[in-house]
């Protein structure tokens, strides 16, 4: 999927991830792959959520992200003070189907049953590692999102009235790692 | 060791992170059942509230009626601002279609604002509650989606009437359960549930028993529904049963309903 050349990858960068919530799961974990300059990343991730959370769920997400700047802060720190992005859930569960069921003629239900868009804004806070064999970066990442039902919620019938912004927003967080790679930035 | 310590931060900021849990803002998925703001037996907790006040003289009950919330926010405000302003109503009654993608957010968000009001209020389950998770949020929230209750001289049967939710498989409405409600002699019946037994999403198989066992049950007056929106009122099957459907929260209309001695007066009061 991501062929690498001798030449140059087109996804030179690798970075796998750990997140706590931020609506893929309690926990979701997955892999990113990325630009040279790092700056637009695709993902796929796996997240669960245990039934003592709200579960037994499980999803799979492709996400996203277009990260337009970093600034070193100092030696080994840096920061990615804003990346915006976007990711598709579908998510699985013993009442969650895939389609509506057959009973419902067209369209009874608008929304798709189980397959969720989302929209996100993050912030990045992370360290090089330079004595790790493998690891070139750790980041740390909290992010905002909202999906497409919430938003829905909030722009029919005057609803901004009365539900906020921040009403339909919900956070996560995690920690992402940078594999080293020939292109990896120092 | 310098770079020991910048990891150490960053753990710590994790930690940090996950301490924030408490907040309720990090959401594990749109579809999940709990977090720690869900309410649990709401409809019991209020029978218990109204049942304060059963020992009034007076023997009229008066009842605030509406349905279909879903997503109806800014009108449901308007809805208990209203609803507070009225004097003597015993309970509010919403007709189902509590939410619109039976997501927990929106329960949670039409709890908040159910909890203005001054009154006690029951919901009954609709379809678009049972979607989803919805019918595991819907019992841990407002209790089992079939329950009655008597109220000074009349039985209330809250019902589940979802049939299309359930591919019309002859559960719902569960016209047994129903059975055994109305063989205890009250001496007024009140059917509440979502879809009406004349809608395309109630199960054709049980229309003739359901409506059968309401016409045959001496006292049974009234069955409310939600659903079509439209606050229909109808002998629909003429006998005495009468039928009422309510106004969904968005039309800012819904209907006091005062009953006496059996008798249903109806005014509909604008928000």
């Amino acid at each position: 999927m991501f062929g690498q050349t001798k030449k140059e990858s087109i996804l030179p960068m690798t970075a796998g991830t750990i997140q706590f919530a931020g609506s893929t799961g309690f926990l979701t974990a997955g892999f990113f792959k990325g630009t040279k300059s790092e700056r637009v990343q695709v993902g796929l991730l796996y997240g669960y959520t245990p039934e003592i959370f709200g579960g037994h769920l499980h999803s799979l997400s492709l996400k996203f992200i277009y990260n337009p700047v970093r600034f070193d802060l100092g030696r080994n720190f840096y920061s990615e003070p804003v990346q915006a992005g976007i990711f598709a859930c579908q998510n699985f569960g013993k009442n969650l189907d895939l389609t509506w069921p057959s009973q419902y003629p067209s369209d009874y239900y608008w929304w798709t049953a189980s397959l969720r868009g989302h929209v996100f804004l993050s912030t990045t806070l992370g360290v090089r590692t330079n004595r790790a064999k493998h690891i070139d970066r750790i980041a740390w990442y909290f992010e905002a999102n909202t999906n497409d039902l919430y938003f829905a919620s909030y722009i029919i019938k005057n609803n901004h009235t009365s539900l906020s912004l921040y009403d339909i927003i919900f956070f996560g967080t995690g920690l992402k790692f940078y594999f080293k790679s020939p292109n990896t930035k120092e | 060791m310098k770079t020991k310590s910048l990891f150490s931060a960053l753990i710590l900021h994790m930690l940090l992170s996950i301490f924030l849990i408490s907040c309720d803002k990090f959401e594990f998925s749109p579809y999940q059942t709990e977090n720690r703001k869900r309410p649990e037996e709401l409809n019991l907790r209020n029978l218990q509230k109204l049942k304060v006040n059963e020992s009034s003289a007076d023997d009229t009950v008066t009842i605030l009626f509406s349905g279909d919330s879903q997503r109806f926010y800014s009108s449901l405000d308007a809805l208990t601002a209203r609803a507070n302003t009225l004097s003597n109503v015993d309970f509010f009654v919403l007709a189902g279609d509590i939410s619109d993608f039976a997501l927990l957010q929106e329960f949670l968000w039409v709890y908040d604002r159910l909890q203005k009001l001054k009154m006690p209020y029951f919901c009954v389950v609709g379809n678009h509650d049972l979607t989803a998770n919805g019918s595991e949020i819907y019992t841990e929230m407002f209790g089992p989606k079939n329950f009655s209750f008597s109220f000074k001289d009349y039985k209330f049967l809250f019902h589940d009437t979802n049939g299309r939710e359930y591919n019309f498989n002859g559960t719902a409405p569960d016209i047994e359960w129903l059975s055994e409600q109305v063989s205890d002699s009250a001496k007024w019946y009140v059917g509440v549930s979502h879809v009406p037994p004349y809608d395309v999403d109630f199960d054709k198989a049980l229309e003739t028993p359901y409506r059968n066992l309401f016409a045959n049950t001496p006292g049974f007056i009234l069955s409310l529904h939600g659903h079509q929106h439209n606050g229909g009122d109808i002998y629909y099957y003429d006998n005495n049963v009468r039928y009422i459907t309510s106004y969904a929260v968005d039309k800012s209309e819904c209907l006091l309903l005062k009953l006496i001695n059996g008798r249903v007066i109806k005014e509909t009061i604008y928000y």
